[in-house]
């Protein structure tokens, strides 16, 4: 590199880096990892846009549907109705079509009805092949697992190879700084994944703005981006610290395909396995009987028949009455209304554990990430498209909330409006109007932002890492120009 | 002089870093056949204490309705009675039974479940739920040992091999070799067969200490058998990818590149293929929608309720314990038999095409396995351990013919306005899963396409690795 030596850094920077981006589509190593990675990207996304827009629209049409269903139920006793209930469908996000998250692992509608709390079923993974469990295609398993493996194929010969040709002592010996040579190098690989993926991430971006509410997730969208460009910059400053390290080219190919296939598949999936261990999920049945256990004694040890006593007396207190036949309401109505509240604190009570046992295993998740740069970056990327347990957890309680003002709408009106032992009461289309269409939050960026914070801090020290490797790649380099 | 290669060869790898590779292998493989026993543990113990809860609570309803003869005269307590004990009170578990191998590989145990409470309600209202999960370790997957055969293994072949003969050349040694009269294809055999023979000795040693590890119980049926075939099918794929090794050296390319495609070959096999395949799966025979089964099934609850209406307000609308004590709460379960009975046929074409759109997936997949031996190898896998889909589909059958003999035992006597006896509970039908057990032709078409596949890669790598040029400038 002639005159080098009288640039300034920024100079020598733009050099290193347009001749690493010349030598790199030169070589063809790199076609054919990018002609896979590219391919990927459009199935991925191709497939996933259409899915998304016919999803969203048949859950639109199916809580419409249900809606309809519910207020064309004719006359009935209010509380038939509440056994009747209806269905709370769960929103999709846009950016779902690009980061499915856990969302097929997650059932898609929450049944709604008197006394329980139902968790959501109707799981797409049901319905899919054994082979999804390898890792389903999207625009996320892309930058996620193919995008690494892209720039390792891309750097791993940065500065071995040139080490291993002569050449490193030669380009040292124009007088470019070692920490220029690296930079250039770094910013010649990102260049070239770059320029690979970089217009189909744009199309990305412009399909996500004509996606419906697409727009909404633009600041998302950008910010994933960003993340997930963060993430490419840990690999290539790892890479080039290997390459820079490494005795030969091949070793540095060796140890890097190996950190790949270590941190990429092997530590999440030990790291979920460990969570089940250190907060175990209780099964189904299992989970149901301690409800029922509860609902029977009472959380507090207090029986519910002990607790509708109570009320009836201080009732009859109220209304100056000796039995429930001589209140101006119906008692029974209250008696619903305790039920469902008594049952509505045992269901909090587990749901709100089961939820902490979650939340455990993805603590330790989390704390995995400093093990596994994809962990980080795939937490992100789940928080920030919508997709993850937090916001299947945010759904399941915002229909909760729905569930207890319609059922509590129901037992109010069998209080009010019907006389005691009144089996052959009927409320109309007038009461079931009143509830109107489930609305389902959608979730916000503050949401995901306010859930990012361990994930940002490892997916940082990761990038403190990499700057490490790479500064200590230099003074080896520097030792070398010496 | 052969001989002498072979011998080189296991100098250079207990020299190199391979044979640390090859601990580091051992050691992931115990950590995941640790893993996996301590997962199938927790999964049978959960499952016993159930079974044991359910036993428990039958054996004290059995008491309480053994305290009246059957038909007695005198006023039924509920557990005497047919509608209330099948519909309310009592339930049978239907397990699915672990299979020998099952702490080995996780496969499709996650996410079904491998129990289901029957009772004498309709099977869409017991069997509609999944197990609970985290559905994060869902899409992650579990770290068990047929992940590291088929994901992590082929890694440790590649780092084995990728430059077993572009090395050489680069070094000069293939050019000496040559001078002392080895061909190229012996030469690349002798080196291939002795680390090949490496890895079958770590990766049987390997599968041994995980039968060990997850204590296999050796005197169930199909325990030898099935773990013989696992570890055969283990050296098939490791083989293969041995195989698929010789055929990228047969070029005369750099280590560098053969590397690069190496890695290719593993990312398109391993990850790109199932992907793929799934969406082939799901795109072409897409399963019906679970929304619109879910609309449906109001549907049919809306037309069954109308009918049930008159039972409903005699029974103050689903609450048969807040009636008064001389309404016959029998005719309240009839009603709620003969209504689910209707919604269960409501249901019955849609979920009959859910179940050929899976048929048609599998049948899919059955044949397009053989793109990818990865696929193949955890298809084997998962079956030999009694974790494949098929498995569960075949107990999910078994649940549903069952819970019609189970409702039965109960709707006879429902209908005939009889009272059961502590007796007559005890002759309650109990569930028993009827397992196919694979025969080894069961197994013929994968093993024989992985054999097939990894004859013809070799025998396409022959004529050119004769060809193959001995130093770097002849190339």
């Amino acid at each position: 590199m002639p005159g080098v030596s009288e640039s300034p850094i920024s100079s020598m920077i733009g050099v290193v880096a347009r001749k690493e981006l010349k030598s790199l589509f030169r070589d063809g190593r790199i076609r054919l990892t990018g002609v896979i990675v590219v391919v990927m990207l459009i199935v991925a996304v191709a497939t996933a846009v259409q899915r998304y827009i016919d999803i969203s629209a048949e859950r639109s049409a199916a809580q419409a549907l249900v809606t309809e269903q519910w207020q064309a139920q004719g006359e009935k006793n209010p509380h038939a109705a509440a056994h009747y209930g209806l269905h709370a469908f769960k929103p999709v996000t846009p950016l779902t079509f690009f980061d499915t998250g856990v969302t097929n692992f997650e059932g898609v509608s929450i049944w709604l009805g008197a006394h329980r709390r139902n968790r959501a079923d109707a799981r797409p993974a049901d319905d899919m092949t054994a082979m999804a469990r390898f890792g389903e295609l999207t625009g996320a398993y892309v930058l996620q697992v193919f995008m690494p493996l892209l720039i390792i194929l891309i750097a791993f010969s940065s500065i071995a190879g040139e080490r291993e040709q002569g050449t490193l002592r030669q380009v040292l010996s124009t007088g470019i700084r070692p920490g220029a040579l690296v930079i250039g190098k770094a910013l010649g690989a990102l260049t070239a994944v770059g320029l690979i993926l970089g217009p189909l991430l744009l199309i990305a971006l412009i399909a996500l703005v004509f996606a419906p509410s697409g727009t909404t997730y633009l600041p998302q969208a950008l910010l994933m981006l960003l993340f997930y460009a963060v993430f490419a910059v840990v690999y290539v400053l790892i890479c080039l610290a290997v390459s820079a390290r490494a005795r030969s080219a091949q070793f540095a190919l060796v140890v890097l395909v190996g950190f790949w296939v270590v941190t990429t598949f092997a530590v999440p999936r030990f790291a979920v396995d460990l969570g089940a261990y250190s907060a175990a999920v209780p099964s189904a049945a299992q989970l149901q009987s301690w409800i029922d256990e509860d609902i029977q004694s009472g959380l507090d040890g207090i029986s519910p028949a002990a607790v509708i006593e109570e009320r009836r007396q201080k009732t009859l207190a109220l209304y100056n009455a000796q039995s429930v036949d001589e209140l101006p309401i119906n008692f029974q109505g209250i008696v619903f209304s305790l039920q469902e509240e008594l049952g509505g604190q045992v269901y909090d009570k587990h749901f709100s554990e089961l939820g902490d046992t979650f939340q455990s295993q993805i603590d330790l998740f989390e704390v995995a990430g400093l093990l596994s740069p994809r962990i980080p970056v795939q937490l992100i990327s789940m928080e920030l498209a919508g997709t993850s347990i937090s916001d299947h957890l945010a759904f399941s309680d915002h229909a909760e909330v729905f569930r207890r003002e319609m059922i509590e709408l129901m037992n109010q009106d069998i209080t009010l409006n019907s006389q005691p032992g009144e089996t052959a009461y009927r409320a109309g289309p007038a009461l079931w109007e009143k509830i109107g269409e489930y609305q389902p939050a959608t979730p916000t960026l503050a949401d995901a932002l306010g859930r990012l914070g361990p994930a940002l801090m490892t997916l940082t020290l990761w990038l403190i890492a990499g700057i490490g490797a790479a500064w200590v790649a230099v003074r080896r380099l520097s030792a070398l120009a010496a | 002089m052969l001989l002498t290669v072979i011998q080189q060869e296991f100098r250079l790898v207990r020299r190199d870093a391979t044979w640390i590779a090859l601990a580091a292998l051992v050691f992931i493989a115990a950590l995941a056949a640790v893993n996996g026993a301590q997962r199938s543990k927790v999964r049978v113990a959960e499952t016993a204490g159930l079974v044991a809860a359910e036993r428990e609570m039958t054996e004290a309803v059995q008491r309480r309705a053994g305290a009246l003869p059957a038909n007695s005269a005198a006023p039924a307590p509920a557990t005497s009675l047919p509608g209330a004990l099948g519909w309310s009170i009592l339930s049978q578990m239907a397990v699915l039974p672990a299979e020998p191998l099952a702490p080995l590989a996780v496969g499709q145990s996650d996410l079904h479940p491998s129990f289901y409470v029957v009772t004498a309600h309709e099977p869409h209202t017991f069997m509609n739920g999944g197990a609970i999960a985290n559905s994060l370790a869902l899409a992650t997957g579990s770290f068990d040992l047929a992940f590291v055969m088929v994901f992590v293994m082929p890694i440790f072949v590649i780092a084995m091999v990728y430059d077993l003969l572009s090395r050489e050349r680069e070094r000069g040694t293939l050019a000496l070799a040559a001078a002392h009269g080895i061909s190229v294809l012996r030469f690349s055999l002798a080196r291939c067969c002795a680390r090949t023979c490496l890895m079958l000795l770590v990766v049987n040693v390997v599968s041994v200490v995980a039968f060990v590890v997850s204590g296999i119980d050796w005197g169930a049926p199909g325990a030898f058998s099935t773990a013989v075939l696992w570890m055969l099918m283990t050296s098939f794929y490791a083989i293969f990818w041995f195989a698929t090794a010789l055929v990228v050296n047969a070029w005369p390319r750099s280590s560098d590149s053969n590397g690069v495609v190496m890695a290719n070959v593993w990312l398109v096999l391993v990850v790109v293929m199932p992907a793929l395949l799934n969406i082939a799966a799901t795109t072409l025979y897409p399963a019906p929608s679970r929304v619109e089964l879910t609309t449906e099934l109001r549907e049919a609850a809306t037309i069954a309720e109308e009918q049930a209406a008159q039972a409903r307000e005699d029974f103050f609308f689903d609450h048969p314990d807040l009636v008064s004590i001389d309404q016959d709460p029998e005719i309240y379960f009839r009603e709620v038999q003969r209504s689910e009975a209707q919604i269960a046929a409501a249901l019955a074409p849609l979920l009959s095409e859910f179940d050929s759109a899976a048929g048609r997936r599998a049948e899919l997949v059955n044949w397009l396995q053989y793109l990818s031996p990865a696929i193949v190898a955890q298809r084997v896998f998962a079956q030999l351990a009694g974790t494949d889909e098929a498995r569960f589909d075949q107990f999910r059958r078994q649940v549903v013919g069952f819970h019609a003999q189970y409702q039965q035992f109960f709707a006879i006597p429902l209908a005939a306005g009889a009272t059961m006896s502590g007796e007559q509970l005890g002759t309650r039908p109990a569930f028993e899963f009827a397992a196919h057990r694979a025969s080894w032709s069961d197994f013929a078409l994968p093993f024989g396409s992985l054999l097939m596949t990894t004859l013809a890669l070799i025998a396409f790598a022959f004529p050119r690795l004769s060809r193959y040029p001995v130093t770097p400038e002849a190339a």
